[in-house]
């Protein structure tokens, strides 16, 4: 009997606790419902973080606001264009007064399954990586601090704010959150490599099934690096990055997963980048070197340099590097692989209203 | 005045469930302890060649993982214990949690003796997802093209070459036909009680075996290769020891 009392006082005093922080936290039927294929791997989404409607698109309106930078002309969509897939057609991007960097902008498509951002690995969430542009004197030459009271004194923000996260005093991390979450709704799966899960080979043609063979065997090794079957999603954290033969021994010093762990043994590994998509993302590699993937091709068949931390997967056929510096690719075998890089395009997600931006009337 | 209501409650929920119930089930930590021609076993990330194998190949090991299912507990009047399990065992991981695997509620008796296998079981050894769809299981998964199903073991690493070059090797195992099945005398009471035992992988031993490995003869490329792979199963069943 006395184990009934307690239940029903410890259900009032939860009843009374939500009451009260009602104001505080939002409402339940906010909460944004967030669906992926089953064949996707689990989602480990931040339990500090979790999807909510006014979360999602607040931070949708953020990504597309020139408001984050210093002068009012660059937003994150300014590189980061929906039409390319979140990427950028150029080899480096420009940020304020013409400012730019020296590597080439990453697509943002399924991040939400990913645990390191950057070519180098050097941001360890999503939270982490959406303040680095703002705060980048190349790109949005800003400070998160002076955007956050550009924001509280906002007429539209301030409310908006309020709503997502309880308080109209924006804070760096109030942006960093609501950026992080639209983010982690940009999501591909409708492309024609994702029939494959539904119907096998035939999702494809000749030319794309074979292409899909010499991707998925050792005649390309591709697999081993650019994920699993699964959903070429960039996989777990001890594969990610890898040295795939762009640098020399010299030019890799420093670059790469090494920036950040400072390890030699890390230079030249580089955040081994999603391919969905791929066709609209070039130019290609975190420099930008290569135009279109016909060249992306040709170095994987014959332009790789033989630096100390070259991946296994390329070391373990000294035979080939030796006489093709590369697999040793056929035109024929390239046009292959090519014709499959394509199925991974989805104009679904490039067209998607819920990925737009929301000024544009 | 919260937490003591919260602790009256705690205390009435967890009491109905231990009152006058005498736990005689037992638990049985297995642990996977790595060695190469028995030192601890180290796994490299540069290039520089630690170990020799027996044909004398210089050369390390900077990936190791594999995996190990059915580990299933006997006794001698043929009752067993089998919890149909199946882990990926990580000594890259500094993590001993990655290296070993907790047999729980087993029940009261004389267990004299325990198996194992080598690799994914063949019901979960399928395409696709036969295991659970996570970045680890991906990250061991054998294409569709090739059969479908995951790798039971990555060793990968670097030796010299008869060039003296200084090349990759990658020993990808996988493909039902290849597990490898395990069985020791066990002699393990169990009445309530938490124990563990240690098997030790003598990692030399797979190149070591009824065949001797020769890194000379090409592992780059042998998911395609059943004859190669068999030289590694053949070897793989002196591989584990019982502590
Ligand atoms: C001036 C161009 C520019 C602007 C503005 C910009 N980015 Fe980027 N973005 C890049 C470049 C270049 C990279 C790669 C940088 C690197 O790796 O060092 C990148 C990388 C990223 C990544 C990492 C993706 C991955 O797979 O690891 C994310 C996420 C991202 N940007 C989101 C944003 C957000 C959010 C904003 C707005 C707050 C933004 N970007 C503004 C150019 C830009
Ligand atoms: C050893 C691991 C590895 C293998 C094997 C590998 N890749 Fe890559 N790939 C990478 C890494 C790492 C990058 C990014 C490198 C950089 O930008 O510095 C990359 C980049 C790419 C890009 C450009 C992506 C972008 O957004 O710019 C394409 C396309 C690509 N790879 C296709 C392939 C194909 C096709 C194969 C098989 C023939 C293959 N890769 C094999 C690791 C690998």
């Amino acid at each position: 009997m006395k184990k009934y009392t307690t239940i029903v006082i410890l259900l009032l005093i939860s009843i009374f606790i939500m009451q009260a922080c009602e104001e505080h936290t939002a409402a339940p039927d906010d909460s944004y419902d967030f669906q992926a294929p089953a064949y996707f791997p689990q989602l480990i989404s931040p339990t500090n973080n979790p999807l909510t409607k006014s979360g999602v698109s607040l931070g949708r309106m953020l990504f597309y606001d020139p408001i984050l930078s210093s002068d009012s002309t660059i937003s994150c969509a300014s590189c980061h264009n929906i039409s390319s897939s979140f990427a950028e057609n150029k080899k480096y991007s420009v940020g304020v007064a013409g400012a730019t960097g020296d590597v080439n902008a990453m697509a943002i498509i399924n991040l939400a399954w990913q645990r390191k951002f950057f070519w180098n690995g050097r941001a360890g969430s999503l939270e982490e990586q959406a303040l680095g542009p703002v705060n980048n004197p190349l790109e949005m030459h800003e400070t998160s601090e002076n955007v956050a009271a550009k924001l509280t004194h906002s007429k539209i923000y301030a409310p908006l704010f309020k709503k997502a996260f309880g308080t109209a005093t924006v804070t760096p991390e109030m942006i960093a959150k609501a950026i992080s979450q639209f983010e982690r709704i940009i999501v591909s799966n409708q492309s024609t490599y994702d029939k494959f899960y539904e119907i096998q080979e035939r999702a494809f043609t000749a030319d794309e099934y074979a292409g899909f063979r010499i991707f998925f065997t050792e005649r390309g090794q591709c697999f081993h690096c650019h994920g699993a079957n699964g959903t070429l999603l960039a996989h777990n954290l001890d594969t990610i990055f890898r040295n795939n033969g762009l640098l020399t021994d010299q030019e890799m010093i420093g670059k790469g997963l090494s920036f950040v762990t400072k390890k030699t043994t890390d230079d030249g590994k580089f955040k081994v980048p999603t391919l969905r998509n791929i066709a609209l993302t070039g130019p290609y590699m975190h420099d930008g070197r290569f135009e279109n993937l016909m060249q992306v091709m040709d170095f994987y068949s014959s332009g790789i340099k033989q630096n100390r931390n070259l991946d296994i997967n390329f070391t373990k056929s000294p035979e080939r590097l030796e006489q093709y510096g590369g697999l040793g690719l056929t035109t024929v075998e390239k046009q292959q692989l090519i014709a499959f890089l394509n199925t991974l395009t989805d104009t679904s997600f490039t067209h998607n209203p819920a990925y737009q931006n929301p000024f544009k009337k | 005045m919260k937490v003591q209501l919260f602790l009256v409650f705690l205390f009435f929920s967890l009491a109905g469930c231990t009152w006058g119930n005498q736990n005689t089930n037992g638990t049985l930590q297995v642990n996977f302890q790595h060695t190469f021609q028995n030192s601890t076993l180290v796994i490299s990330e540069n290039n520089q060649l630690i170990y020799t194998t027996a044909t004398g190949n210089k050369f390390n090991i900077k990936t190791l993982k594999y995996y190990i299912s059915k580990l299933t507990l006997y006794q001698s009047n043929g009752v067993k214990y089998d919890v149909n399990m199946v882990k990926l065992i990580n000594p890259m991981e500094a993590n001993v949690n990655y290296q070993n695997y907790t047999l729980s509620n087993i029940p009261e008796g004389k267990y004299t003796k325990i198996s194992f296998q080598f690799g994914v079981d063949s019901a979960r050894n399928i395409f696709p997802f036969g295991l659970p769809n996570n970045s680890e299981n991906n990250s061991m998964e054998w294409p569709y093209t090739l059969g479908g199903g995951y790798h039971f073991m990555m060793m990968e690493g670097v030796f010299q070459n008869s060039s003296n070059d200084t090349v990759g090797y990658a020993i990808h195992l996988g493909k039902t036909p290849n597990q490898i099945y395990n069985e020791y005398p066990l002699d393990l009471n169990v009445n309530g009680n938490d124990q563990s035992i240690t098997f030790q992988a003598n990692i030399d031993q797979w190149f070591n075996g009824i065949n001797q490995i020769n890194l000379n003869d090409g592992y780059g490329y042998m998911m395609e290769d059943q004859q190669k792979q068999l030289l590694f199963k053949q070897n793989g069943v002196g591989v584990f020891t019982l502590k």
